[in-house]
């Protein structure tokens, strides 16, 4: 527990710094984590992004929202731009420095560079269907 | 600031031999906040793409913290030999 509070820590800047924040952090991430689990116990499909996919904020997270539209895929998304806690807690979730992330079934399945290398192999396409998270062609 | 030279030393700890491949460019402009990295190495055989960026994420953990944004090319010798010219 130790350890993880010194990287949470070690990782925050500017207003996070205070001694008071840090200290509180710990629970506070808790409760996020907790939140995330449930996030992804409800949905088989959640990118995890700076912005919405109506508009999202970053070239990365736009990568991945237009490489998921183009699968046809239906998910829910979460914008970490909303959410300073959430933004922390789904690097230290994932295990993963970088904001997109995207999730199926629980799983990591990558960021934006991950992503469209899987999409363009054809395996995300798999991952998806595999997932049952592709919307039905249209008849 | 975030140097090409400080991703290269920290990549330079795993990816230490003569065969291995280590590209860095700054697509900042100058700011160091954006950066291209691509590797080629035989310790990517047969590793998932999500575990090689694991590894590099973890050898630039301290880089990625202080920067924007960051592009990882993680690739065997091979797949390095093929797609490198075409950055």
């Amino acid at each position: 527990m130790n350890n993880f509070l010194f990287r949470v820590g070690t990782k925050t800047t500017g207003f996070l710094r205070s001694s008071q924040f840090i200290r509180s952090y710990g629970v506070k991430q808790d409760r996020k984590l907790e939140e995330i689990r449930k996030q992804l116990n409800d949905n088989p499909c959640v990118l995890y992004m700076k912005g919405t996919p109506e508009r999202p904020e970053c070239g990365f997270s736009n990568t991945a929202v237009r490489i998921l539209e183009a699968e046809g895929a239906v998910y829910a998304s979460f914008n970490v731009l909303k959410d300073e806690n959430l933004r922390e807690a789904i690097k230290v979730f994932g295990d993963w420095p970088t904001i997109p992330q995207l999730y199926v079934q629980g799983e990591l399945v990558g960021g934006a560079d991950v992503l469209m290398s899987l999409y363009k192999s054809g395996e995300l396409t798999e991952i998806l269907n595999n997932a049952k998270v592709l919307a039905k062609k249209e008849e | 600031m975030v140097s090409v030279e400080d991703i290269e030393k920290h990549l330079k700890e795993k990816f230490s031999s003569e065969d291995d491949k280590i590209k860095v460019i700054d697509e900042s402009g100058g700011c160091g906040a954006k950066f291209l990295v691509a590797i080629g190495s035989s310790q990517f055989d047969g590793v998932s793409l999500l575990e090689r960026h694991r590894i590099v994420n973890e050898l630039l953990k301290e880089e990625i913290s202080q920067i924007h944004a960051i592009t990882l090319k993680t690739w065997t010798l091979k797949q390095y030999e093929e797609k490198i010219n075409t950055l």
